[in-house]
């Protein structure tokens, strides 16, 4: 398609250029050669350029303005011919309309005659009156962008050119004429980086006719312009161009090559260069462009062969930017990682991690209202918050999220302190679970305070376990014994209850074998049940060491699916292993009956309120040593007594805040030990609060 | 007899008008380095000076006196014909940069008649400047005739002449050697014919040219071309 489409337009090209050859008297469209500071930066490459001023060079152009943009240059050409420019264009749902409009003027031209007293030299004649001229051309222009596999857009311009000369009634004249130009850029769907531009000038080489004093007809001429621009080297903020004009009709018989680059060396800044051969001189350009604000202020510098052809070219442009999408509010979630809500934790002091989903930067945090320091990197946390209480502490966490206008998204967060259990650390995977279910009554440990996680845990135990979370009181039940070895047991009522509610069933041998240690595939299926969940074959292998036809593979699936095993990773199961008590503490939590009783638990707390602070500052900081990888820290805090006057951080002063007399600084981390000191300061600069903390960074 | 001694008397008051009417006078047409100069003009520091002198009558040749700056020169004289002579003066020591007069004196001995040129300016130190604002004729001029653009030159130089049209393309070129038309001391003409580089007459419109030594614009002028 684009092969028959290049074959079309080179074949309309001769046809033109064949036509094209007359005699006859040839004037300017100044639109021919109307361009922009930025255009003649890049050696007057016009044909791909994107904004406005497209309208004179390639009408295709305007299609790709984002919104609407107007632009205007000044010029003076040759120190004498004053040049305007001005475009326009707007994008709208049918296309992108634009408008352009050039003028060129020179004046002071004397009428003469010869002085046969001074041997018929040429003398100025005064009693005719100075002549001037005038040349304009007004464009309309419509383009569009066309569905095809790349990115093509068609334009096309209406013209209306129009030539005065000034000056007595024998030489007052005007020149008018109509004309089209037919341009398209295009940009291969496999070849993104290359965009590729033909344009037809004037493409009906109407004359211009004149009427007044004059009756003449003079031709306007054209150009083909062909051409192509590339980001270089896949980087989109290097661009470079060239383009091939071909006169027709023109005033020069001259083919014209030019070329230049563009360099976006930051949102602001634009540097070009570019040569351009004209048929007065062939040299380098160069060029400057300033963006700020929507406002682009171009400059040029065109280089002649004679000093008075060289020029200084100022352009200046607006385009609304684009407004920044206001962050919704329902696009962040605060998510609280761990401790969880509705937690166990132990000391006073607790570090939470978390993540505020849908945020490019996290710029603060509170928590119940408190200034305190979090680590951050993009849309992770972690931070330390103190003094949590013993029992439940309801805190609300409150981040803010969000470039230029920053949004608060918050969560609350139960967290239920406890003493601790000596062998259970705080790195356990099911710490808080054991914690909680300890807290419950549900899953004692042993004598000496230990919990023993890693151990096996009986089949009685776990019915006895279950059974009680169950809330099934046995103490009134009558004696029962379902199987022939729980005679006496403990476990018995227990175990008789759990055949009743069909949690676990005997063997076929009538015994219950009591203090045979569960599997996990047991395990699975007894919890399955005590959660009620239903245990169909699942469609397709939950673990490759559970085939589907495997007794325990629906029961398996169920526990999966509701989030009860999730601390097992991989694509193994190993049923038979022997489930730790931990792991049951981990998959007892999960289930709805427990976490139900958790969340009542948690539901009943009485809200503490916190002591007055007498404190200079309030600010909660990690504790003295600290090694994270996160990417910096959010320093923050408020003054808090009217003595506190001022706040240093690593002896740099920090802003305070009105009207709640805060502070805040974001921190980079470097790798190896970060030193962060933060000193309050008195009226007369006087340290009364001096807090270091250290941290490491890998 | 009356009629032959008013006849006499007749032919005698006839010699005598005769003689006042066509009393000799002379006619001078002076050129400096084949260019006719007038008062003022640049001439170049060592030129051939040529003064054509025309008779009323025939005379043999007369006698000439030529003064440089005041100072006798002798120069040749030639005989063209009997009514047509020509004095000439090659300068041999370069006339100094200053300005310069030249007189020629032509007598036959009854009648003298005296020539002078002066204020004729001499500048052969630093760059070859324009006097006076360049000037084309016909302005407006229809590109099918052309037009004559004329100017000024302190010396001999190479010149060349740029013509724009208002869009500031480069549209036509003339080059003009030094010293030969275009490019000598004093008043010059360079003709162009209206056409531009692509061989087409020019439109209506106004048209800027520069007048160029080596890179340096030496005088520029804007002209009209009107059909």
């Amino acid at each position: 398609m684009i092969t028959k489409m290049i074959k079309y337009a080179i074949f309309c090209s001769c046809i033109i250029l064949a036509v094209s050859i007359s005699y006859a008297n040839t004037t300017t469209d100044p639109s021919l050669t109307a361009i922009s500071a930025r255009s003649i930066g890049m050696g007057g490459v016009s044909l791909m350029i994107d904004d406005s001023t497209a309208v004179f060079s390639n009408p295709a152009g305007i299609a790709n303005i984002r919104d609407w943009q107007v632009s205007g240059t000044s010029m003076t050409l040759l120190t004498e011919i004053k040049q305007n420019i001005a475009s326009g264009a707007i994008k709208t749902q049918y296309g992108t309309f634009g408008f352009g409009y050039v003028n060129a003027s020179l004046g002071g031209s004397f009428g003469t005659m010869r002085d046969n007293s001074n041997l018929g030299r040429i003398v100025q004649n005064p009693s005719v009156p100075a002549m001037g001229f005038d040349d304009s051309t007004t464009i309309l222009t419509y383009a569009r962008k066309i569905d095809y596999k790349g990115d093509l857009s068609l334009g096309l311009n209406l013209k209306f050119v129009s030539q005065s000369i000034s000056g007595s009634s024998d030489v007052s004249s005007r020149g008018t004429s109509t004309n089209i130009d037919l341009g398209m850029l295009y940009t291969p769907e496999f070849i993104p980086w290359l965009k590729t531009g033909v344009s037809l000038q004037n493409a009906l080489l109407q004359d211009l006719r004149w009427s007044g004093a004059s009756n003449a007809q003079d031709s306007t001429g054209g150009f083909l312009k062909a051409g192509a621009s590339a980001k270089i080297f896949g980087d989109t903020n290097l661009v470079g161009a060239f383009e091939f004009d071909i006169p027709r009709q023109a005033a020069s018989s001259s083919s014209l090559i030019k070329s230049g680059l563009e360099w976006k060396y930051s949102k602001e800044l634009s540097l070009r260069m570019g040569l351009e051969q004209r048929n007065s001189a062939t040299g380098l350009n160069f060029g400057i462009g300033l963006e700020k604000n929507g406002f682009r202020f171009d400059y040029a510098f065109r280089g002649g062969a004679v000093g008075e052809d060289t020029s200084h070219i100022f352009s200046l442009s607006f385009a609304p930017e684009p407004e920044a999408p206001k962050p919704a509010k329902n696009t962040y979630f605060l998510h609280l990682t761990s401790p969880s809500n509705m937690s166990a934790v132990t000391g006073e002091t607790v570090m939470f991690n978390g993540k505020v989903s849908g945020a490019d930067v996290i710029k603060s945090i509170k928590i119940n209202g408190k200034y305190v320091m979090p680590f951050v990197s993009k849309d992770l946390f972690s931070v330390y918050y103190s003094p949590i209480s013993e029992g439940i502490n309801v805190l609300t966490f409150e981040a803010f999220v969000g470039s230029p206008e920053a949004v608060s998204v918050s969560a609350e967060c139960r967290v239920l302190r406890t003493p601790g259990i000596k062998d259970v650390p705080n790195n356990y995977f099911a710490k808080s679970d054991v914690e909680l279910l300890n807290a419950l009554s549900f899953m004692k440990g042993y004598e000496g305070g230990v919990f023993k996680p890693e151990n096996p845990i009986s089949r009685a135990e776990l019915v006895t376990l279950l059974v009680k979370a169950k809330g099934v009181s046995v103490e009134s039940l009558p004696e029962t014994v379902s199987f022939k070895d729980m005679k006496g047991h403990w476990a018995a009522k227990f175990a008789a209850i759990a055949a009743k509610e069909d949690l676990a069933k005997g063997y076929p041998d009538n015994t219950f074998k009591p203090a045979k240690k569960v599997s996990r595939a047991e395990a699975s299926v007894i919890i399955s049940r005590f959660s009620g969940f239903a245990a169909e074959k699942p469609a397709y292998l939950q673990y490759i060491d559970v085939p589907i036809d495997n007794w325990a593979s629906g029961n398996i699936a169920a526990v999966k699916k509701a989030g009860l095993v999730n601390y097992i990773s991989g694509e193994y199961f190993v049923p038979k292993k022997e489930i730790t008590r931990g792991e049951v503490a981990h998959m007892l939590v999960r289930t709805p009956i427990v976490s139900s009783q958790i969340k009542k638990l948690f539901s009943e707390s009485m809200v503490k309120t916190e002591p007055a602070s007498v404190e200079i500052l309030q600010m909660i900081p990690p504790p003295a040593t600290h090694e994270t990888t996160f990417n910096s820290i959010i320093v923050e805090g408020k003054l808090l007594s009217a003595e506190a006057d001022s706040v240093l951080l690593n002896s740099q002063k920090l802003t305070i805040i009105s009207p709640d007399r805060s502070f805040i600084k974001a921190l980079t981390l470097a790798s190896g030990e970060n030193t962060v000191e933060i000193q309050a300061l008195d009226k007369k600069k006087n340290v009364i609060k001096d807090l270091t903390f250290r941290i490491k960074k890998p | 007899m009356k009629f032959f001694r008013l006849s006499v008397y007749f032919l005698i008051a006839t010699c005598l008008l005769s003689n006042f009417v066509l009393a000799l006078s002379f006619t001078f047409e002076a050129t400096v380095a084949g260019s006719p100069i007038i008062n003022n003009d640049c001439i170049p520091s060592s030129p051939l000076i040529n003064v054509m002198i025309t008779t009323t009558l025939p005379l043999n040749i007369p006698a000439t006196k030529m003064s440089i700056d005041n100072n006798p020169v002798t120069p040749v004289v030639i005989a063209e014909s009997a009514t047509k002579y020509s004095v000439s003066y090659q300068v041999t020591s370069p006339l100094s940069d200053a300005l310069h007069s030249i007189s020629l004196e032509a007598t036959d001995g009854t009648n003298t008649d005296t020539w002078e040129a002066t204020g004729l300016r001499v500048k052969t130190a630093g760059a070859v400047e324009m006097l006076a604002i360049p000037l084309n004729y016909p302005n407006p001029f229809d590109p099918a005739t052309g037009t004559a653009i004329s100017f000024y030159l302190t010396r001999d130089s190479n010149i060349q002449i740029n013509i724009y049209d208002v869009s500031g393309n480069l549209i036509a070129k003339k080059v003009c050697a030094s010293g030969a038309a275009g490019g000598k001391a004093g008043y010059n003409e360079v003709l162009w014919n209206g056409i531009n580089d692509s061989g087409n007459f020019v439109g209506n419109g106004m048209y800027l040219y520069f007048i160029l030594s080596g890179s340096d614009m030496i005088g520029k002028g804007k002209m009209v071309a009107f059909r």
